[in-house]
């Protein structure tokens, strides 16, 4: 391995010197994202998403105007992530084609935006965890802690609303859009970019930060729902902080929505 | 690809209820994606060429998502109101 190699090895979501935001301005862009979110599960849709319009506009131009007085704006970029990801799953799925290629139409604006903000933010794949970090044999591990957390999750959740079919055509590509969408893209948003740049601002205290981000958009589908995701969130973005790599926890969180969503409900049921 | 055409409208019409489909949720996407576009056009002109193009390259972000699914919601609407029409 060559020093540039190594170099690049360590710095996987190792950080750059960053302008750290007030804690109170990044608490109330996340308290912003939970009422949005409260306002598209309790009153109405319409009103929900012009709300993430609109904290979605705030804070592009916090970002911006931060980024030409070369004073960070990473973390308030990484946060803008986070409406489009919800305006997308509201706004993409049509409602003709089958459940499981909603998870692919809301991914690609996604996707689209992941790859915009880390071109903006001169950032390559290793600068995002798209590295081994600390070795393959542990980020293999990770990935397949996904079975017992996808089946502990379907066990304390079981989902009632079930409409992915079970036959075989369906079950391989439930698992391809479900490893790229949920667990490939979510986490490049989540562990990726957001926690990356949160850490480097709070330190761990980020990986808390991160996860209450996360946690909020699963507001409205229940309490259980809640606690389960704020517990795979916090043990994935730890995961991903000890070994500076989001390959283990993108397969693990791909897999945990696989056993969810289509393999423990066909087996257990 | 009449078949296909006639198999999407009728899912479009039968399929499963979806509460953005109708509505305009799109709504705050097209307004946002104005704003964007306006805004761009100020800062063009309001800063110097270096600082517009960082600002540029931030709003980007939000900018080229949403004209996705800004597309997508009026490709919705109009399949709907191509539905009604046939009806």
């Amino acid at each position: 391995m060559t020093v540039r190699e190594t170099h690049r090895r360590s710095a996987a979501i190792e950080l750059p010197p960053l302008h750290r935001p007030p804690a109170l301005v990044v608490a109330a862009y996340i308290g912003a994202l939970a009422a949005a979110q409260w306002v598209v599960v309790s009153v109405s849709l319409r009103a929900g998403g012009v709300l993430f319009a609109l904290l979605l506009l705030i804070l592009l131009n916090h970002a911006a105007v931060l980024r030409i007085r070369d004073r960070g704006g990473e973390l308030q970029l990484a946060l803008a992530l986070l409406p489009i990801l919800r305006l997308s799953s509201l706004l993409a799925p049509v409602p003709a084609a089958p459940l499981l290629w909603w998870f692919a139409m809301a991914g690609v604006p996604v996707a689209i935006a992941v790859g915009l903000a880390m071109s903006a933010l001169q950032l390559r794949p290793y600068d995002v965890g798209l590295a081994w970090g600390t070795g393959r044999v542990g980020q293999l591990i990770i990935g397949l802690l996904g079975v017992p957390m996808g089946l502990a999750a379907f066990e304390l959740v079981k989902p009632t609303e079930l409409t992915i079919a079970w036959n075989a055509r369906d079950a391989v590509l439930g698992f391809v859009v479900l490893m790229l969408f949920v667990g490939a893209l979510e986490e490049l948003v989540f562990r990726g970019l957001l926690q990356r740049f949160a850490v480097a601002a709070y330190g761990p205290w980020g990986i808390m930060l991160t996860t209450i981000a996360f946690t909020v958009l699963f507001i409205g589908t229940g309490s259980r729902t809640i606690v389960v995701s704020a517990a795979i969130g916090l043990v994935l973005g730890w995961l991903a902080y000890r070994t500076r790599s989001i390959l283990g926890v993108a397969v693990a969180r791909g897999l945990v929505a696989y056993g969810v969503f289509i393999l423990w409900p066909h087996l257990l049921r | 690809m009449s078949t296909l055409l006639e198999h999407l409208l009728r899912h479009a019409m039968y399929g499963r209820p979806y509460p953005a489909y109708a509505s305009l949720a799109g709504l705050g996407s097209i307004l946002i994606l104005i704003v964007l576009l306006a805004e761009q056009e100020v800062v063009r002109q309001a800063l110097g060429f270096a600082s517009a193009r960082v600002y540029m390259r931030v709003l980007r972000v939000g900018m080229f998502p949403l004209l996705v699914l800004v597309g997508v919601v009026i490709a919705k609407r109009a399949l709907d109101l191509l539905l009604r029409a046939s009806n």
